[in-house]
């Protein structure tokens, strides 16, 4: 035993000071390898850069109110649709189910904390470093990257002085996103409590352990892909110049086998999250626990068998696009069985409907909404007349905003009052909610229409006949960018105070280690292993 | 409560958006059928598809709402504690399998055919360049850039103080636009002089990446004659929107008069010259490696 | 005090982060050799 505590002790890093809590002011957030510290870094970043992304969404927007150029240089108006990307899928989304993780991993299996707690804060200031970068990169000479968050060549060695800091702050990011997942790996199978065998560990846990082998897998790829830009652009490699004998489709095919994993990179946990606020605020266990494991292994496997639905017009043979367009049709299988498992778990429930739920049902509709677009878009044949139009904006916003963003919200307006031990103000929230679930839709869903008519996209000036669906989806961005301002209040308000939250802090009284423990956690918690049944 | 004002939100945004196209100059919410077996073909593709979705949707939205509206705690309902169902499980694997079966069956015969560009009537090559279209009819000796209209360019500049709503065809418009034969099979060669572009005709409902250092092939046979306009699909710079498509299909005599005319006008203008191709504004590509490139070409 | 991991947890967790780092790495390196033998030379 008294070996035992020696390991403890050594494990210890001196700048923890577990004895007086922990460090004071910036150095406490600078050095902290404290995973609800890190967590909470994660969180209040992702939150910043969804506003910074948002509020280039509004300059899109507002640019597309009505036809004509009424307020940018369209090489700008290109940078904006660039960086809102990078900002959102990078910034946002990813950091955001990082934190998430980061918080109730260890408290969901019973471990003190995350495996490897420095390289855990090594991760996370990795990621501002390089949105200081891709920042930075707004202001050089030229202009930031204006060539889609994709980056094809030949059009993105056409960028200016942005070029070299885009590439490392991606290089950067995706360094960030390995070593975060390989602490999750190692951390989910090495550090659970003992009875925790890995089919009782919850569905969140599941998903993310799912989602850090793809990020293990398919990171380094995007590394590969955007290094051979590089040396495309300096070192005079032709890897996609056709002039040198290279090929500018051999980019697209590296993007993509990254690019396709990375949009189920972005979305499993989000799953995971709302099949824990599912059963929670049904008072009935989740349905269909194991399929939904192997469905959530389904797609990560199949994740890496489609990528090149995202070029059925690149002039693939066409054996390609029929292999492509029934893999990707395959996908609507297991995707279906969770849809359905979680309705089920609402079948014969006893519904009550707190933020978190409403959250997590309006998923549900809206992301089902993004799938049946999605199945639409994997027809080939029809594809052609949708590649490149708004109808896949509207696809890929469906299941990203209402999709994985309102499943993030949904986890932080189910776990907040445990980080902060405070009930949040639930009148805001639920304001917040219909205001967003509501505008939301006004601003998609016409965008739908305006690619069935044939608008394309990323373009900033468009022709008559699509003024007034864009109108409708102006007025839907500009209501949802600023109901966004009320989720931002609300969390500020409930940090400050409010009223006290108990240990399982929803009548509903969910399941899972985290709710055995008081609310707001203890800086240190489960530093004995639970026993678990 | 909740019930209500989820039913008011439901209806508000539905009644919105459907109430669009009842307006007067409201756009259109839906593919359109086109000119071609093809489109047709495409047309009814999307809407057995869509069709398809809309009868899950239902079901599954019906399920998802009455479970909403009836199972509710604060109406006193007490939870069952199932938690699994095989048979359900595979029910609602094997039907899903069955039905994307059916889907992929009609697809795979209209990709089969989009496929073939075999025995075609004639052979354009289109080239993108920043910013503007090169058509050539292959062995006619006719070839030209098709670029976006006066009345447009100019309407679309920052402050330009034009009502772009009084401009015909607002970025649709071209200076000279590809001309083509009704009722015959016309085979397209795309590619590119510079950086990615992608060609797209809706009505024809054919779309192709331009790139260079590849020819790309499509085809279409348009049956009716009219003018149908199309643009750019693929992020190519700063005036990717700018660059619009416009194809006037005319009856197969007005054709062999048109392209006559174009013949004669080569002779005349300069006997002999090649065609030589133009940049868009050197100041426009920064980097030595497209300009490489675009001399390859 | 906290038990933290015991020695054979940290010989795992230094052993599987070590093996998933080199995977990471290896995967970089090959598409990048991938696509240096595929250009002409």
């Amino acid at each position: 035993m008294s070996s035992t505590h020696q390991h403890g002790h050594a494990a210890h890093d001196h700048a923890d000071h577990d004895d007086h809590g922990p460090a004071k002011g910036v150095m406490r957030w600078l050095t902290t390898t404290n995973h609800k510290d890190i967590g909470t870094m994660y969180l209040v970043f992702s939150l910043v850069m969804f506003l910074v992304g948002g509020a280039m969404a509004l300059l899109i927007r507002a640019e597309l109110f009505m036809p004509g150029m009424q307020l940018v240089d369209p090489g700008f108006f290109n940078t904006m649709t660039t960086v809102h990307a990078l900002i959102m899928v990078f910034g946002a989304v990813m950091p955001a189910t990082v934190g998430l993780a980061n918080w109730m991993i260890p408290l969901q299996i019973g471990a003190p904390d995350m495996a490897l707690p420095r390289m855990n804060n090594f991760s996370f200031w990795l990621l501002v470093s390089a949105f200081s970068l891709l920042i930075l990169s707004l202001f050089m000479p030229g202009g930031g990257p204006a060539s889609g968050w994709t980056l094809y060549p030949p059009l993105v060695l056409q960028t200016g002085d942005a070029f070299p800091l885009a590439i490392f702050a991606i290089h950067l990011a995706g360094a960030s996103s390995i070593m975060g997942s390989i602490n999750i790996i190692v951390t989910i199978m090495n550090l659970r409590a003992p009875g925790m065998s890995l089919l009782k560990m919850p569905l969140f846990v599941w998903t993310w352990l799912i989602t850090a082998y793809l990020l293990i897998a398919v990171m380094p790829v995007f590394a590969g892909a955007v290094t051979m830009l590089l040396t495309d652009h300096f070192f005079h490699t032709t890897f996609f110049a056709a002039s040198g004998g290279g090929d500018p489709v051999l980019y697209q095919h590296i993007f993509w086998f990254f690019g396709h994993p990375e949009v189920y990179i972005m979305i499993l946990p989000a799953f995971g999250i709302v099949s824990e606020i599912i059963p929670t605020f049904s008072r009935k266990p989740l349905f269909g626990y194991d399929s939904m494991v192997y469905a959530t292994a389904s797609i990560a496997f199949l994740s890496f068998i489609v990528w090149a639905h995202h070029m059925f017009t690149v002039g693939m043979p066409l054996a390609g696009e029929m292999f492509f367009m029934l893999s990707t049709m395959l996908i609507a299988v297991p995707t279906g069985v969770k849809v359905f498992n979680w309705t089920a778990t609402m079948w014969k429930g006893s519904l009550s409907f707190e933020p978190p739920m409403l959250f997590a049902l309006a998923f549900l509709f809206l992301f089902t909404i993004g799938g049946f677009s999605g199945l639409m878009m994997a027809i080939a044949p029809v594809d052609f007349q949708y590649h490149d139009t708004y109808f896949i904006v509207a696809h890929f916003h469906y299941v990203l905003v209402p999709g994985a963003v309102f499943a993030i919200m949904a986890g932080v307006y189910y776990w907040l009052p445990k980080w902060t031990g405070h009930m949040y103000d639930m009148k805001l929230a639920n304001r917040h909610f219909w205001l967003s679930a509501i505008f939301v839709n006004v601003l998609f869903f016409p965008q739908h229409f305006l690619g069935l008519a044939g608008m394309p996209r990323r373009i900033p000036d468009y022709s008559t006949q699509f003024a007034d669906w864009n109108m409708i989806s102006s007025i839907g961005g500009f209501g949802f960018g600023l109901s966004q301002l009320l989720f931002v209040y609300v969390i500020w308000k409930c940090a400050k105070g409010g009223a006290r939250a108990t240990a399982e802090v929803w009548d509903a009284r969910p399941k899972g280690l985290e709710w055995t423990v008081p609310s707001p956690a203890p800086y240190h918690t489960f530093e004995q292993a639970p026993v678990v049944k | 409560m909740k019930m209500v004002k989820r039913a008011l939100a439901a209806g508000t945004v539905l009644t919105v958006l459907a109430s669009g196209p009842a307006l007067a100059g409201w756009s259109d919410v839906n593919l359109r059928h086109g000119v071609t077996e093809l489109s047709r073909e495409i047309y009814g593709l999307h809407m057995l598809i869509l069709w398809v979705c809309v009868a899950i949707a239902v079901a599954v939205f019906g399920v998802m709402l009455y479970s909403i509206a009836t199972f509710r705690k604060s109406q006193g309902a007490v939870p069952a504690t199932f938690d699994h169902s095989t048979t359900a499980e595979i029910v609602w694997t094997i039907i899903p399998v069955i039905i994307l079966v059916a889907m992929a069956i009609p697809a795979a015969r209209t990709l089969v055919k989009i496929d073939d560009t075999a025995g075609s009537d004639l052979t354009i090559k289109v080239t993108g360049y920043q910013w503007k279209w090169q058509y050539e009819y292959v062995d006619q000796g006719v070839s030209f850039f098709s670029a976006l209209s006066t009345a447009s360019n100019e309407a679309r500049q920052l402050d330009s103080g034009v009502d772009v709503r009084t401009v015909d065809n607002y970025l649709l418009d071209v200076d000279n636009p590809l001309v083509v034969p009704v009722g015959k099979k016309i085979r397209m060669l795309v590619t590119s002089a510079d950086v990615i572009h992608a060609w797209w005709v809706p009505d024809f409902a054919i779309k192709k990446d331009a790139i260079p250092g590849y020819i790309n092939e499509l085809w279409f046979n348009a049956d009716k004659p009219g003018t149908y306009r199309g643009q750019c699909v693929e992020l190519c710079g700063r005036d990717h929107g700018f660059m619009p498509i416009v194809v006037v299909v005319k009856p197969q005599a007005e054709y062999d008069a048109w392209l006559a005319a174009q013949q004669g006008a080569r002779q005349a203008a300069a006997p002999g010259a090649a065609q030589t191709a133009e940049f868009a504004s050197p100041a426009d590509i920064h980097d030595q490696a497209t300009l490489r490139v675009a001399h390859a070409e | 005090m906290s038990q933290g991991p015991t020695a054979e947890q940290r010989r795992r967790i230094r052993r599987t982060t070590v093996l998933l780092a080199l995977t990471a790495l290896g995967i970089y390196v090959a598409f990048i050799a991938s696509s240096v033998l595929k250009a002409p030379h």
